[in-house]
């Protein structure tokens, strides 16, 4: 019998959602050590067209707190974790395969601001188990505020006409 | 804090699971070996503190937010 529970948002308001919906997080999110239950929200796809691009991490028991996430290689085309990521025997994941990775979306503070994703540390999702955790990368290769640049093909289309050129962007 | 004095080759116990012993002193650093299960996140404080920062920047993403992303459409 699926149980419903009352989550309030301040992006999005009070919201009832079935229970299995919840994501548990084994290990807290860095800076929220408090927080371990999560839901995802979709972003409003029809109405900016989004199309599902874009999901909300909302804590369960914080309206406040929601994480923007995307999906890394729609703006970063060989974006892949470390090999010895896996095993994940804390979500209980067995191979790169069986992982849903997303990584948080920020704002820069230049002007004019541009959007930044943090592929240092993204969060890995066990779906059928509805666990996840924030996985950190330790290595220089790995930049928590990758600048995105435009939307994903024009991004792709950048990047090869950069390449042709031998330019080296900023990435 | 807990503050211990270690010579090379000591060790220390973090609870049951955890492991941490100093493999060689040199002058100005010294080099630790951790023994832990693998699902134990370990992380270099700067790059801990780094990845905190840059979470508490996320959870708090300007209203117009949604603005910003409209120009994002999966073509």
């Amino acid at each position: 019998m699926a149980e419903n529970i009352k989550i309030n948002s301040t992006r999005f308001g009070d919201i009832e959602i079935p229970e299995s919906k919840v994501i548990s997080f084994p290990e807290p999110i860095a800076g929220f050590p408090k927080i371990r239950e999560y839901v995802i929200l979709d972003h409003d796809g029809e109405r900016e067209g989004g199309e599902g691009l874009f999901k909300w991490l909302q804590a369960v028991t914080d309206p406040a707190i929601a994480f923007l996430l995307t999906v890394p290689v729609l703006f970063k085309q060989d974006y892949t974790l470390p090999e010895k990521t896996f095993p994940m025997p804390q979500l209980g994941l067995e191979k790169a395969e069986d992982a849903v990775v997303m990584v948080m979306v920020c704002v820069t503070k230049d002007t004019p601001r541009a959007l930044s994703l943090n592929l240092k540390a993204p969060v890995v999702f066990n779906h059928e188990q509805m666990l996840a955790t924030q996985l950190i990368i330790d290595s220089d290769e790995y930049l928590c505020d990758f600048i995105v640049k435009g939307p994903p093909d024009e991004e792709h289309k950048a990047d090869s006409a950069r390449e042709k050129s031998g330019a080296s962007g900023h990435r | 804090m807990l503050v211990l004095t270690r010579k090379s080759g000591q060790g220390v116990w973090i609870g049951d699971d955890v492991r941490v012993v100093v493999l060689e002193v040199k002058e100005g650093s010294i080099r630790l070996g951790i023994e832990a299960a693998k699902e134990t996140p370990i992380y270099r404080d700067e790059v801990y503190r780094k990845i905190q920062e840059q979470n508490l920047a996320s959870a708090v993403l300007p209203e117009d937010i949604t603005e910003t992303l409209a120009g994002f459409k999966r073509k």
